[in-house]
Protein backbone atom coordinates (compact mmCIF):
# COMPACT_ATOMS: atom_id res chain seq x y z
CA UNK A 1 0.00 0.00 0.00
CA UNK A 2 1.34 3.60 -0.60
CA UNK A 3 -0.48 6.66 0.83
CA UNK A 4 -0.42 10.09 -0.67
CA UNK A 5 -0.87 13.00 1.26
CA UNK A 6 -1.50 16.90 -0.62
CA UNK A 7 -0.99 19.15 1.84
CA UNK A 8 -2.40 22.04 -1.17
CA UNK A 9 -5.88 20.29 -0.73
CA UNK A 10 -5.53 19.97 3.12
CA UNK A 11 -7.44 22.39 5.09
CA UNK A 12 -6.09 20.98 8.84
CA UNK A 13 -9.07 19.03 9.82
CA UNK A 14 -7.12 16.50 11.83
CA UNK A 15 -9.07 13.55 11.20
CA UNK A 16 -6.33 11.61 9.49
CA UNK A 17 -4.29 11.89 12.25
CA UNK A 18 -7.56 11.30 15.06
CA UNK A 19 -8.20 8.10 13.31
CA UNK A 20 -4.75 6.89 12.39
CA UNK A 21 -2.27 8.89 14.26
CA UNK A 22 0.87 6.24 13.56
CA UNK A 23 0.40 6.65 9.63
CA UNK A 24 -0.52 10.83 9.60
CA UNK A 25 0.55 13.69 12.10
CA UNK A 26 -0.13 17.42 11.39
CA UNK A 27 2.43 19.99 11.71
CA UNK A 28 2.09 23.56 13.64
CA UNK A 29 -0.25 25.12 11.05
CA UNK A 30 -2.23 21.88 11.10
CA UNK A 31 -1.57 20.70 8.03
CA UNK A 32 -0.97 17.08 7.09
CA UNK A 33 2.20 15.08 7.46
CA UNK A 34 2.65 11.78 6.19
CA UNK A 35 4.87 9.60 8.79
CA UNK A 36 4.82 6.55 7.16
CA UNK A 37 4.37 6.02 3.22
CA UNK A 38 3.84 2.46 3.01
CA UNK A 39 1.87 1.29 5.93
CA UNK A 40 2.33 -2.36 7.12
CA UNK A 41 -0.86 -4.34 6.62
CA UNK A 42 -2.30 -4.44 10.11
CA UNK A 43 -2.64 -0.20 9.20
CA UNK A 44 -4.24 -0.94 5.91
CA UNK A 45 -7.53 -0.61 6.99
CA UNK A 46 -6.78 2.74 9.67
CA UNK A 47 -5.27 4.26 6.01
CA UNK A 48 -8.11 3.64 3.66
CA UNK A 49 -10.48 5.07 6.82
CA UNK A 50 -8.47 8.03 7.21
CA UNK A 51 -8.47 8.65 3.03
CA UNK A 52 -12.02 8.20 3.41
CA UNK A 53 -13.14 10.87 6.36
CA UNK A 54 -10.80 13.48 4.68
CA UNK A 55 -12.74 16.56 4.49
CA UNK A 56 -10.52 18.05 1.78
CA UNK A 57 -10.26 14.36 0.25
CA UNK A 58 -5.92 14.91 0.37
CA UNK A 59 -5.17 11.92 1.13
CA UNK A 60 -5.04 8.79 -1.39
CA UNK A 61 -4.39 5.40 -0.81
CA UNK A 62 -2.69 3.14 -3.74
CA UNK A 63 -3.17 -0.47 -2.64
CA UNK B 1 -23.95 -12.22 0.55
CA UNK B 2 -24.90 -11.08 -2.45
CA UNK B 3 -25.06 -12.83 -5.74
CA UNK B 4 -22.83 -11.44 -8.48
CA UNK B 5 -25.63 -11.07 -10.73
CA UNK B 6 -29.35 -9.91 -9.64
CA UNK B 7 -30.71 -6.71 -8.67
CA UNK B 8 -27.90 -6.04 -5.72
CA UNK B 9 -27.65 -2.68 -3.82
CA UNK B 10 -29.24 0.59 -5.58
CA UNK B 11 -28.52 4.14 -4.02
CA UNK B 12 -30.37 7.01 -5.30
CA UNK B 13 -28.13 9.97 -4.65
CA UNK B 14 -24.59 10.20 -6.35
CA UNK B 15 -22.92 12.79 -3.59
CA UNK B 16 -20.81 12.01 -1.09
CA UNK B 17 -22.91 9.84 1.08
CA UNK B 18 -24.02 7.62 -2.02
CA UNK B 19 -20.79 7.14 -2.86
CA UNK B 20 -19.13 6.82 0.22
CA UNK B 21 -21.54 3.83 0.92
CA UNK B 22 -20.87 2.42 -2.66
CA UNK B 23 -17.09 2.30 -1.80
CA UNK B 24 -17.66 0.63 1.69
CA UNK B 25 -19.86 -1.89 0.04
CA UNK B 26 -16.65 -3.30 -1.97
CA UNK B 27 -14.15 -2.19 0.73
CA UNK B 28 -16.13 -4.32 2.86
CA UNK B 29 -16.37 -7.20 0.54
CA UNK B 30 -19.63 -6.78 -1.34
CA UNK B 31 -19.46 -8.24 -4.78
CA UNK B 32 -22.92 -8.01 -5.89
CA UNK B 33 -24.54 -5.37 -8.14
CA UNK B 34 -24.49 -1.43 -7.02
CA UNK B 35 -26.02 0.89 -9.36
CA UNK B 36 -25.86 4.83 -8.40
CA UNK B 37 -28.59 7.16 -9.93
CA UNK B 38 -27.68 10.90 -9.59
CA UNK B 39 -30.42 13.28 -10.59
CA UNK B 40 -27.32 15.67 -11.16
CA UNK B 41 -25.28 15.41 -14.47
CA UNK B 42 -21.85 15.26 -12.84
CA UNK B 43 -19.63 12.53 -11.28
CA UNK B 44 -19.83 12.41 -7.73
CA UNK B 45 -17.98 15.67 -6.26
CA UNK B 46 -16.99 17.28 -2.71
CA UNK B 47 -19.59 20.28 -1.75
CA UNK B 48 -17.55 21.70 0.35
CA UNK B 49 -15.23 23.49 -1.71
CA UNK B 50 -17.64 24.76 -3.70
CA UNK B 51 -17.51 27.62 -1.23
CA UNK B 52 -14.34 28.20 -0.78
CA UNK B 53 -11.84 26.81 -3.42
CA UNK B 54 -14.12 26.89 -6.26
CA UNK B 55 -15.49 30.15 -6.00
CA UNK B 56 -12.00 31.16 -5.43
CA UNK B 57 -11.15 29.55 -8.76
CA UNK B 58 -8.19 27.79 -6.49
CA UNK B 59 -9.32 24.41 -7.92
CA UNK B 60 -10.76 23.21 -10.97
CA UNK B 61 -13.76 21.01 -11.24
CA UNK B 62 -11.50 17.81 -11.39
CA UNK B 63 -9.79 18.69 -8.08
CA UNK B 64 -13.71 18.50 -6.54
CA UNK B 65 -14.42 15.33 -7.80
CA UNK B 66 -14.50 12.24 -5.24
CA UNK B 67 -13.97 10.07 -8.04
CA UNK B 68 -13.35 9.61 -11.57
CA UNK B 69 -14.91 7.13 -13.96
CA UNK B 70 -11.54 4.75 -14.25
CA UNK B 71 -12.25 4.98 -10.10
CA UNK B 72 -15.82 3.82 -10.44
CA UNK B 73 -15.39 1.09 -12.94
CA UNK B 74 -12.23 -0.14 -11.05
CA UNK B 75 -15.04 -0.43 -7.84
CA UNK B 76 -17.59 -1.71 -10.54
CA UNK B 77 -19.76 1.10 -9.65
CA UNK B 78 -22.52 1.53 -12.32
CA UNK B 79 -22.89 5.28 -12.17
CA UNK B 80 -25.79 6.47 -13.83
CA UNK B 81 -25.71 10.72 -13.88
CA UNK B 82 -28.61 12.84 -15.47
CA UNK B 83 -30.61 10.44 -13.66
CA UNK B 84 -33.47 11.43 -10.83
CA UNK B 85 -35.38 8.50 -8.84
CA UNK B 86 -38.69 9.59 -8.89
CA UNK B 87 -41.02 7.22 -7.44
CA UNK B 88 -40.62 3.58 -4.93
CA UNK B 89 -42.78 0.70 -4.07
CA UNK B 90 -41.72 -1.09 -0.82
CA UNK B 91 -43.99 -3.53 -1.43
CA UNK B 92 -42.19 -4.67 -4.33
CA UNK B 93 -38.91 -3.60 -3.60
CA UNK B 94 -38.61 -1.48 -6.78
CA UNK B 95 -37.65 2.18 -7.65
CA UNK B 96 -39.01 4.54 -10.43
CA UNK B 97 -36.50 6.02 -12.44
CA UNK B 98 -38.93 8.00 -15.30
CA UNK B 99 -40.35 5.27 -17.19
CA UNK B 100 -38.40 2.66 -15.52
CA UNK B 101 -38.78 0.47 -12.93
CA UNK B 102 -35.58 -1.23 -10.98
CA UNK B 103 -35.66 -3.77 -8.49
CA UNK B 104 -33.65 -3.89 -5.89
CA UNK B 105 -32.76 -5.96 -2.74
CA UNK B 106 -31.04 -3.23 -0.69
CA UNK B 107 -31.60 0.65 -1.42
CA UNK B 108 -29.74 3.28 -0.07
CA UNK B 109 -31.22 6.65 -0.25
CA UNK B 110 -28.75 9.45 -0.12
CA UNK B 111 -30.82 12.08 -2.30
CA UNK B 112 -29.43 15.02 0.01
CA UNK B 113 -31.38 18.25 0.29
CA UNK B 114 -31.69 21.37 -1.81
CA UNK B 115 -31.50 25.37 -1.30
CA UNK B 116 -34.48 26.56 0.43
CA UNK B 117 -35.85 29.66 -2.03
CA UNK B 118 -37.29 32.75 -1.07
CA UNK B 119 -41.25 32.54 -1.58
CA UNK B 120 -41.40 35.54 -3.36
CA UNK B 121 -38.54 35.60 -5.83
CA UNK B 122 -37.41 33.71 -8.35
CA UNK B 123 -33.78 32.65 -9.32
CA UNK B 124 -32.71 34.08 -12.52
CA UNK B 125 -30.27 35.53 -14.10
CA UNK B 126 -28.53 37.80 -11.34
CA UNK B 127 -30.11 35.91 -8.15
CA UNK B 128 -28.80 32.66 -7.62
CA UNK B 129 -29.30 29.88 -4.61
CA UNK B 130 -26.20 27.84 -4.28
CA UNK B 131 -26.19 23.90 -3.31
CA UNK B 132 -24.62 22.01 -6.41
CA UNK B 133 -21.37 22.79 -8.96
CA UNK B 134 -23.30 24.04 -11.45
CA UNK B 135 -24.55 26.94 -8.76
CA UNK B 136 -21.10 27.81 -7.73
CA UNK B 137 -19.70 27.93 -11.59
CA UNK B 138 -22.79 30.09 -12.69
CA UNK B 139 -21.90 32.70 -10.09
CA UNK B 140 -17.98 31.92 -10.29
CA UNK B 141 -18.89 32.64 -14.61
CA UNK B 142 -20.57 36.02 -13.34
CA UNK B 143 -17.69 37.43 -11.04
CA UNK B 144 -15.81 39.24 -13.20
CA UNK B 145 -18.74 41.62 -14.73
CA UNK B 146 -19.82 42.44 -10.89
CA UNK B 147 -18.68 44.51 -8.15
CA UNK B 148 -21.78 44.24 -5.53
CA UNK B 149 -22.74 41.32 -4.42
CA UNK B 150 -25.95 40.55 -1.57
CA UNK B 151 -25.85 37.36 0.30
CA UNK B 152 -28.66 36.82 2.40
CA UNK B 153 -28.63 34.53 5.15
CA UNK B 154 -25.38 34.26 7.58
CA UNK B 155 -25.55 30.47 8.27
CA UNK B 156 -22.11 28.67 7.28
CA UNK B 157 -23.00 28.96 3.66
CA UNK B 158 -23.83 32.39 3.57
CA UNK B 159 -20.64 33.65 5.55
CA UNK B 160 -18.67 31.34 3.40
CA UNK B 161 -19.66 32.62 0.16
CA UNK B 162 -19.68 36.26 1.41
CA UNK B 163 -16.05 35.84 2.52
CA UNK B 164 -14.65 34.04 -0.55
CA UNK B 165 -16.04 36.86 -3.01
CA UNK B 166 -15.67 39.43 -0.84
CA UNK B 167 -11.70 37.84 -0.71
CA UNK B 168 -12.23 38.25 -4.87
CA UNK B 169 -12.07 42.02 -4.44
CA UNK B 170 -16.12 43.21 -4.14
CA UNK B 171 -18.22 44.98 -2.42
CA UNK B 172 -20.56 42.23 -0.24
CA UNK B 173 -23.58 42.65 2.16
CA UNK B 174 -24.77 40.17 4.11
CA UNK B 175 -28.87 40.29 5.20
CA UNK B 176 -30.25 38.23 7.82
CA UNK B 177 -32.95 38.84 10.03
CA UNK B 178 -31.29 37.91 13.17
CA UNK B 179 -29.43 39.93 15.01
CA UNK B 180 -25.30 37.73 14.50
CA UNK B 181 -24.61 35.32 11.74
CA UNK B 182 -24.73 31.68 13.53
CA UNK B 183 -22.66 28.42 12.59
CA UNK B 184 -24.12 25.30 13.22
CA UNK B 185 -23.68 23.67 16.68
CA UNK B 186 -21.97 26.62 18.18
CA UNK B 187 -24.73 27.58 20.28
CA UNK B 188 -23.99 31.42 19.29
CA UNK B 189 -20.52 31.50 21.58
CA UNK B 190 -18.25 32.52 18.38
CA UNK B 191 -21.44 34.49 16.64
CA UNK B 192 -19.46 37.93 17.67
CA UNK B 193 -16.42 36.69 16.36
CA UNK B 194 -17.67 36.03 13.04
CA UNK B 195 -19.30 39.63 12.90
CA UNK B 196 -16.35 41.30 13.93
CA UNK B 197 -14.59 39.46 11.00
CA UNK B 198 -16.74 40.49 8.46
CA UNK B 199 -16.81 44.05 9.50
CA UNK B 200 -13.17 43.84 9.97
CA UNK B 201 -12.81 42.92 6.31
CA UNK B 202 -15.09 45.63 5.10
CA UNK B 203 -18.58 43.16 4.66
CA UNK B 204 -21.69 45.33 5.05
CA UNK B 205 -23.70 43.44 7.59
CA UNK B 206 -27.26 44.47 7.65
CA UNK B 207 -28.72 42.37 10.46
CA UNK B 208 -32.01 42.51 12.12
CA UNK B 209 -33.05 42.91 8.44
CA UNK B 210 -36.54 42.19 7.59
CA UNK B 211 -36.73 41.74 3.40
CA UNK B 212 -39.65 43.15 2.39
CA UNK B 213 -39.32 42.74 -1.51
CA UNK B 214 -36.66 41.94 -4.07
CA UNK B 215 -37.21 42.93 -8.14
CA UNK B 216 -34.66 41.93 -10.27
CA UNK B 217 -33.78 44.45 -13.15
CA UNK B 218 -31.86 44.42 -16.08
CA UNK B 219 -28.28 45.28 -14.67
CA UNK B 220 -28.95 45.18 -11.12
CA UNK B 221 -31.01 43.53 -7.88
CA UNK B 222 -33.04 45.68 -5.71
CA UNK B 223 -33.66 45.09 -2.29
CA UNK B 224 -36.37 46.46 -0.04
CA UNK B 225 -35.38 46.04 3.79
CA UNK B 226 -38.25 47.13 6.30
CA UNK B 227 -38.09 50.52 8.36
CA UNK B 228 -34.20 50.93 5.76
CA UNK B 229 -33.33 52.67 2.65
CA UNK B 230 -33.46 50.04 -0.58
CA UNK B 231 -30.54 49.16 -1.98
CA UNK B 232 -29.12 47.66 -5.03
CA UNK B 233 -26.66 44.88 -5.82
CA UNK B 234 -24.95 43.38 -9.30
CA UNK B 235 -26.40 40.00 -7.78
CA UNK B 236 -28.02 38.38 -5.22
CA UNK B 237 -27.23 34.95 -3.55
CA UNK B 238 -29.79 33.51 -1.30
CA UNK B 239 -28.09 31.27 1.76
CA UNK B 240 -31.07 30.58 3.36
CA UNK B 241 -31.05 27.04 4.88
CA UNK B 242 -32.49 23.66 2.46
CA UNK B 243 -35.28 21.12 1.84
CA UNK B 244 -34.79 17.59 1.75
CA UNK B 245 -35.19 15.44 -1.28
CA UNK B 246 -37.65 13.32 -0.30
CA UNK B 247 -40.96 14.32 -2.10
CA UNK B 248 -40.90 10.97 -4.23
CA UNK B 249 -41.27 8.88 -1.10
CA UNK B 250 -44.65 10.55 -0.60
CA UNK B 251 -46.68 7.49 -0.43
CA UNK B 252 -44.09 4.71 0.55
CA UNK B 253 -45.33 4.98 4.02
CA UNK B 254 -41.28 6.15 5.21
CA UNK B 255 -41.76 8.71 7.37
CA UNK B 256 -40.63 11.40 5.90
CA UNK B 257 -41.39 14.41 8.33
CA UNK B 258 -38.05 16.28 8.63
CA UNK B 259 -35.96 14.33 6.89
CA UNK B 260 -36.00 10.26 6.51
CA UNK B 261 -35.99 8.55 9.79
CA UNK B 262 -33.97 6.06 10.20
CA UNK B 263 -32.97 4.02 13.39
CA UNK B 264 -29.35 3.42 14.53
CA UNK B 265 -27.87 1.77 11.80
CA UNK B 266 -29.64 3.97 9.00
CA UNK B 267 -32.52 1.64 8.26
CA UNK B 268 -35.89 3.61 6.85
CA UNK B 269 -37.95 0.35 6.12
CA UNK B 270 -37.40 -3.15 5.48
CA UNK B 271 -33.58 -3.26 3.17
CA UNK B 272 -34.28 0.29 2.71
CA UNK B 273 -32.01 2.63 4.41
CA UNK B 274 -30.90 6.46 3.92
CA UNK B 275 -27.29 8.34 4.87
CA UNK B 276 -26.07 11.68 4.94
CA UNK B 277 -27.71 15.44 4.58
CA UNK B 278 -31.27 13.63 3.67
CA UNK B 279 -31.57 11.15 6.91
CA UNK B 280 -32.33 11.67 10.03
CA UNK B 281 -30.54 8.52 12.51
CA UNK B 282 -31.76 7.73 15.58
CA UNK B 283 -29.04 8.69 18.20
CA UNK B 284 -28.95 6.61 21.75
CA UNK B 285 -26.65 8.63 23.64
CA UNK B 286 -29.00 12.25 21.88
CA UNK B 287 -32.12 10.26 22.89
CA UNK B 288 -33.49 11.38 19.45
CA UNK B 289 -33.58 11.26 16.05
CA UNK B 290 -30.83 14.18 14.80
CA UNK B 291 -30.82 15.73 11.57
CA UNK B 292 -27.16 16.33 10.75
CA UNK B 293 -26.79 18.26 7.38
CA UNK B 294 -22.93 17.89 7.50
CA UNK B 295 -20.10 16.26 5.41
CA UNK B 296 -18.55 14.16 8.62
CA UNK B 297 -21.86 12.58 9.02
CA UNK B 298 -22.77 12.09 5.41
CA UNK B 299 -19.16 9.95 5.04
CA UNK B 300 -19.79 8.49 8.01
CA UNK B 301 -23.31 7.31 7.74
CA UNK B 302 -22.54 5.82 4.36
CA UNK B 303 -19.48 3.76 5.55
CA UNK B 304 -21.94 2.61 8.51
CA UNK B 305 -24.61 1.89 5.66
CA UNK B 306 -22.47 0.02 3.00
CA UNK B 307 -20.62 -1.85 6.15
CA UNK B 308 -24.02 -3.21 7.58
CA UNK B 309 -25.53 -4.19 4.08
CA UNK B 310 -22.18 -5.89 3.26
CA UNK B 311 -21.14 -7.39 6.50
CA UNK B 312 -24.24 -7.42 8.87
CA UNK B 313 -22.49 -5.07 11.39
CA UNK B 314 -22.99 -1.87 13.28
CA UNK B 315 -21.11 0.87 13.24
CA UNK B 316 -20.90 3.26 15.49
CA UNK B 317 -21.03 6.55 14.66
CA UNK B 318 -18.79 9.43 16.25
CA UNK B 319 -19.59 13.31 17.44
CA UNK B 320 -20.58 15.41 14.75
CA UNK B 321 -17.59 17.57 13.36
CA UNK B 322 -17.65 20.44 11.32
CA UNK B 323 -15.61 22.75 9.65
CA UNK B 324 -15.04 25.78 7.73
CA UNK B 325 -13.06 28.71 6.55
CA UNK B 326 -14.16 32.43 6.73
CA UNK B 327 -11.29 34.98 5.47
CA UNK B 328 -8.66 32.65 6.93
CA UNK B 329 -9.97 31.80 9.68
CA UNK B 330 -10.20 28.07 10.23
CA UNK B 331 -13.14 26.69 12.98
CA UNK B 332 -13.37 23.09 13.51
CA UNK B 333 -15.62 22.02 15.88
CA UNK B 334 -16.77 18.31 17.58
CA UNK B 335 -19.96 17.65 19.57
CA UNK B 336 -22.56 20.76 19.94
CA UNK B 337 -21.67 24.20 22.20
CA UNK B 338 -24.62 24.60 23.72
CA UNK B 339 -25.67 28.28 23.82
CA UNK B 340 -27.09 28.02 27.76
CA UNK B 341 -23.92 26.92 28.90
CA UNK B 342 -20.70 29.15 29.79
CA UNK B 343 -17.84 29.50 26.88
CA UNK B 344 -14.60 28.44 28.33
CA UNK B 345 -11.50 29.49 26.64
CA UNK B 346 -8.73 26.37 27.23
CA UNK B 347 -5.92 27.41 24.83
CA UNK B 348 -4.84 30.63 23.33
CA UNK B 349 -7.06 33.35 23.20
CA UNK B 350 -10.22 35.10 21.56
CA UNK B 351 -8.38 38.55 20.95
CA UNK B 352 -5.31 36.73 19.21
CA UNK B 353 -7.47 35.29 16.80
CA UNK B 354 -6.15 31.67 17.61
CA UNK B 355 -7.89 29.67 20.35
CA UNK B 356 -9.87 26.74 21.67
CA UNK B 357 -12.92 27.05 23.48
CA UNK B 358 -15.85 24.68 24.86
CA UNK B 359 -19.08 23.87 26.86
CA UNK B 360 -19.37 22.18 29.79
CA UNK B 361 -22.26 20.55 31.30
CA UNK B 362 -20.61 19.48 34.50
CA UNK B 363 -17.49 18.05 33.75
CA UNK B 364 -18.56 16.76 30.85
CA UNK B 365 -17.55 18.67 27.61
CA UNK B 366 -20.72 18.70 25.34
CA UNK B 367 -18.56 20.45 22.04
CA UNK B 368 -15.53 21.86 21.65
CA UNK B 369 -14.32 24.21 18.75
CA UNK B 370 -10.82 25.58 17.35
CA UNK B 371 -10.09 29.04 15.73
CA UNK B 372 -6.83 28.61 14.40
CA UNK B 373 -5.73 25.67 16.08
CA UNK B 374 -5.75 22.69 14.86
CA UNK B 375 -3.26 20.82 17.46
CA UNK B 376 -4.31 21.97 20.20
CA UNK B 377 -8.78 21.44 19.01
CA UNK B 378 -7.70 17.50 18.33
CA UNK B 379 -6.35 16.70 21.48
CA UNK B 380 -9.05 18.36 23.37
CA UNK B 381 -11.41 16.61 20.85
CA UNK B 382 -9.50 13.17 21.48
CA UNK B 383 -10.20 14.12 25.22
CA UNK B 384 -14.31 14.55 24.97
CA UNK B 385 -14.39 11.65 22.23
CA UNK B 386 -12.86 9.20 24.79
CA UNK B 387 -14.69 10.35 27.45
CA UNK B 388 -18.14 10.47 25.27
CA UNK B 389 -17.19 7.04 24.34
CA UNK B 390 -16.19 5.72 27.87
Amino acid sequence: MKVRVDREACIGAGQCALVAGSIFDQDDEGLVILLVESPGESSHAMARKAATLCPAKAISVEE
Amino acid sequence: MAPASGSGVIIAGGSLAGFTAAQALRTDGYSGRIQIFSGENSLPYNRPPLSKQILLGKWTVEQSLIANQEQLDKLEIEFKSGETVDGISVENQEITVGNNKFEFENLIIATGVRARQLSHVATSKRTFTFRTLADALAIKGSIDEISTVGVIGSGVLGCEIASAIATLGKKVTILDQIPLPNLPMTGGHVSGKIHELFITNEVEMRMNAQIENISEGEKSVRIEVKGGTAFEVDILVIAIGSIANTEWLGNSGIDISNGILCDSKGEAAENIFAAGDVARWWSDSAGAALKRENQSSAIEQGLAVGHFIATGEESAISLPFFWSEIFGAKITLTGTLEPELPFEVLHGSIDEDSFVGATFRGDQMTGVIGWNMSKEFRQERKKMEAATNG
